[in-house]
């Protein structure tokens, strides 16, 4: 089974997961191949980069930057004929759920594990981890999925000396032109920044009561 | 959205809510109330109207999930349809839901799916009458007009869904009963590619343990390994590689955390008493919890129209005048100010006294930005209730410098309400 992986920062995690789960495409939107250097993956994992200049990140608003990144993703989990999509959670949170939408596939946030089972001749299911309010919810189903899995804590290890054999792709590989890229949907009116200063609490016993509220108890 | 555990709203939910009310007096705006039945006691939905039509709603709707079997944590596969359905008869300008593990899965699956922006961490305010968005960076933003609005009517604004950090927003206080209905999903053509795919093939198999000491780091792990979970709620660490992708809320804890703008939550102890940190936060989650504020709703109004009866933009609605603002630059209360409690139509548990080193306050900020028991014992009495239930958090541009909109906050508010009594 294939996997699609996206590279990004932090992407130990799903990097072992998809590992765990099949053959595994490691993708990255960038433009060059830096980004594969500290990444460990099997040898037989296949790697590539795929970049425009229409998805540079500092074009647009990170919402549009996602809505982009992620119609380009869900045409190369297409082209390449993979029903799992693995990335790690974004800033701004929208691209697994984008690509999921796309294909019309299950999307599952805040990914812990996931690991394929096996029940006698049945197809292999996914069961899948993920971190809830309270307890850690165990889901199971068919392993056609987009996961979004958290990142990992782990610094990041040493690059290796050298990054071989990443295939090279354009936008024109995923069958797909700039003006099929979804138009910005957002604009920034004013640079000015503006931050909030915490809730502060007199007390431990006065956090505690609102940490509680919020179900962690 | 609101996200119940235990029957019981969770605060940062209502904080949501309180900020949806305040934008939508400000702006005339409906605010509904959503709420994933499964996760509510049938006992208790007759009291839902009530009790957020208190914290802001001009109506409660109850989404029906797909499924007959209970899931323990909050996603968007459930209850895909209900929420589609109530977006289509209901087109929201905002969706908001406070920043929970739930959120992350519905709230970006929800904006894809209704064509909207999705804003993580954002906030929504309204400012000089008009409402304003902001990014989790802080910066303006505005979503582009939607492309698929009838020409014929004013441009309409793309739908926007956010989610919204707990910690910054005050509750908000109403006096009426508000209608409650049910969304049931209707069902859609399967053929459609837009067709919403009922988990796609993954439910809840079971759930398993996540402890509290997992989910709240007070101090990081001696070591982290490559399967470490990443805990819910943490104490701010130099060590620790967590960010808004790991972790909900940050708490900061020392001298100087009044102007830290990368946390939700401060504690500004000595720096001898944080070390003893982890054995006093568990001391104070072994004790009993107090009981949940339980709200005397008998003095309230009780509705008894049609449940689908046309709600109207509650400009008019009869709120606490603090209540009448304008987002996150809400005036607040002085904590010197008489006692309100006899108002107040929440009735609190009786305060006990905290087992846990009592520990010196620093002069750091203002009474204002405090929040549980706010000030010295001397003056306890004269505290003003609502400060017990959460103050908005202060907006500034640059660390350490107010927001030129929260100077004159009375002011503020003073010339929102004269507007407002312009309006016809």
């Amino acid at each position: 089974m294939k996997v699609l992986m996206l590279v990004s920062p932090q992407c130990q995690r799903a990097a072992q997961i998809a590992s765990s789960l099949g053959d595994v495409v490691a993708l990255a939107i960038a433009p060059d191949d830096t980004v594969f250097a500290s990444l460990s993956l099997p040898a037989s994992s296949t790697r590539i980069r795929l970049w425009d200049e229409s998805l540079d990140p500092s074009s647009f608003h990170p919402f549009d930057v996602e809505a982009r990144h992620a119609a380009v993703l869900a045409q190369a989990a297409r082209r390449l004929g993979t029903s799992i999509v693995l990335l790690t959670e974004s800033l701004t949170g929208f691209l697994s759920a984008g690509i999921a939408e796309q294909l019309n596939l299950a999307h599952v946030s805040e990914v812990v594990s996931a690991k394929l089972v096996s029940d006698g001749d049945d197809d292999p299911q996914l069961l899948v981890h993920r971190r809830g309010l309270r307890s850690l919810q165990v889901l199971r189903g068919t392993s056609q999925a987009v996961l979004s899995v958290l990142p990992s804590l782990q610094p990041a290890s040493e690059p290796a000396q050298s990054v071989t054999s990443v295939t090279e792709w354009s936008l024109h590989d995923v069958s797909l032109g700039v003006a099929d890229l979804p138009s910005p949907q957002l604009q920034v009116v004013a640079q000015s920044v503006r931050h909030h200063r915490p809730r502060l609490f007199l007390s431990p016993g006065a956090l505690v009561a609102r940490l509680r509220s919020d179900g962690l108890e | 959205m609101i996200e119940f555990l235990d029957s019981e709203p969770l605060c940062a939910s209502l904080e949501a809510l309180g900020q949806a009310r305040r934008l939508g007096s400000a702006v005339g705006m409906t605010v509904y109330a959503l709420l994933p039945m499964q996760s509510v006691a049938p006992q208790a939905r007759e009291r839902l109207g009530q009790l957020l039509g208190h914290f802001g709603a001009d109506g409660v709707v109850l989404l029906t999930a797909e499924s007959t079997v209970h899931e323990h944590e909050l996603r968007f596969a459930p209850y895909a349809r209900a929420l589609q359905q109530a977006c289509e008869e209901l087109p929201p300008k905002l969706f908001l839901m406070a920043d929970t593990p739930g959120a992350r899965d519905i709230a970006p699956r929800l904006s894809a799916r209704i064509g909207g922006v999705f804003l993580a961490s954002g906030e929504p305010a309204c400012e000089h009458g008009g409402l304003k968005l902001f990014d989790s960076h802080g910066q303006q933003v505005m979503p582009c007009d939607d492309p698929l609005a009838d020409e014929m009517f004013a441009p309409t604004m793309l739908p926007v869904v956010m989610t919204l950090q707990a910690g910054r927003y005050a509750l908000s206080r109403g006096s009426t009963a508000v209608p409650v209905r049910f969304m049931a999903p209707l069902d859609v053509d399967a053929s459609s590619e837009r067709t919403p795919v009922p988990g796609g093939g993954l439910a809840e198999d079971h759930c398993e343990p996540f402890s509290r000491s997992q989910r709240l780091w007070i101090q990081p792990p001696a070591t982290i390994g490559p399967d470490t979970i990443p805990p819910l709620v943490a104490v701010s660490s130099e060590r620790a590689l967590l960010d808004r992708r790991s972790v909900h809320s940050l708490i900061a804890v020392g001298q100087s955390v009044v102007d830290r703008s990368d946390v939700q939550f401060g504690l500004p102890l000595g720096d001898g008493v944080t070390k003893d940190l982890l054995r006093v936060i568990e001391a104070e989650f072994a004790r009993p919890k107090e009981p949940s504020v339980e709200l005397n709703l008998s003095g309230l109004l009780s509705f008894h129209g049609d449940d689908d009866e046309e709600l109207t933009p509650s400009t008019g609605r009869s709120w606490d005048g603090s209540d009448i603002v304008t987002g996150d630059t809400e005036p607040r209360l002085p904590v010197s100010a008489p006692s309100t409690a006899a108002d107040s139509s929440v009735a609190h548990p009786p305060r006990t006294e905290s087992a846990s080193p009592s520990f010196e306050r620093t002069n750091a900020g203002s009474d204002e930005m405090w929040d549980g028991d706010p000030t010295p014992h001397s003056v306890q009495d004269a505290v003003p209730q609502a400060e017990l239930d959460g103050i908005d958090t202060e907006p500034i541009t640059e660390l350490g410098h107010k927001d030129s909109h929260s100077e004159s906050p009375k002011a503020a508010a003073s010339d929102e309400n004269a507007k407002r009594e312009e309006q016809p």
